[in-house]
């Protein structure tokens, strides 16, 4: 997940999201899924190697993931869907 | 620039290898960064597949094999962030590609990548540019002569 301030050092999300559509043709095309995550959630993402400062956030099991689920109704209720062209 | 040779200290690459596992304020990007310069700056041939991280000199057999020391998800950030400096962008997607990274220096340093970056399937191939020989430098400055 990118920060949406950035940087995009992994590509920005617009290019990334047309990777993707050029690896799967046939799901509708490119898009951008924005979603608010509540800072503390966030903060529990962050490790030596995932500093924020690179713009990118790993959710994963025993880093911020389990928070990110039990909040993930919310979240995802809140989602803004971008169009990439 | 150290070459590797035949007079290289082998245990000497592996523990250079093992530092470049060491984080940096920079996290994967910083890792991305020395892993590539570690490639260039001892001549190199790098693979990563199956959970293993194998080095060898340029050109010739590999050397030695570690295990991968960092989570999966490392992993799968640093072949992100390969796909993301290859000059090629349109030859990549996030999930595989192959392509040119371009280090900096005087001159530059382009090195080939190869990667593929799924949820099953993690792998990476560093390989320095072929080192042209005697005969094929001859034969391309007849090409241009004629």
């Amino acid at each position: 997940m990118y920060l949406e301030s950035g940087p995009f050092l992994f590509k920005p999300p617009q290019d990334y999201a047309r990777g993707k559509s050029r690896e799967f043709p046939d799901e509708g095309g490119a898009v951008i899924l924005v979603l608010d995550v509540p800072d503390e959630i966030v903060q529990n993402a962050v490790s030596e190697w995932f500093p924020l400062s690179q713009g990118l956030v790993q959710f994963d099991f025993g880093a911020g993931m389990e928070e990110l689920l039990v909040a993930w109704p919310g979240v995802a209720g809140s989602a803004e869907i971008r169009s990439v062209t | 620039m150290t070459p590797a040779s035949p007079s290289c200290d082998r245990l000497a690459i592996a523990e250079l290898l093992q530092k470049v596992f060491t984080p940096t304020p920079q996290g994967v990007v910083g890792l991305v960064e020395e892993l590539l310069e570690f490639c260039r700056d001892h001549q190199l041939h790098l693979k990563i597949q199956d959970n293993s991280c194998a080095v060898g000199p340029a050109g010739e057999a590999i050397w030695d094999t570690i295990a991968w020391p960092l989570p999966k998800s490392v992993l799968r950030a640093t072949l992100a962030r390969i796909a993301a400096l290859c000059v090629q962008p349109n030859a990549v997607t996030p999930y595989r590609g192959e392509g040119e990274v371009t280090l900096p220096g005087n001159p530059p340093t382009v090195l080939q990548v190869a990667f593929t970056n799924t949820p099953t399937e993690q792998r990476l191939d560093v390989r320095l540019p072929a080192v042209p020989t005697d005969d094929t430098a001859n034969h391309e400055h007849r090409s241009e002569e004629s």
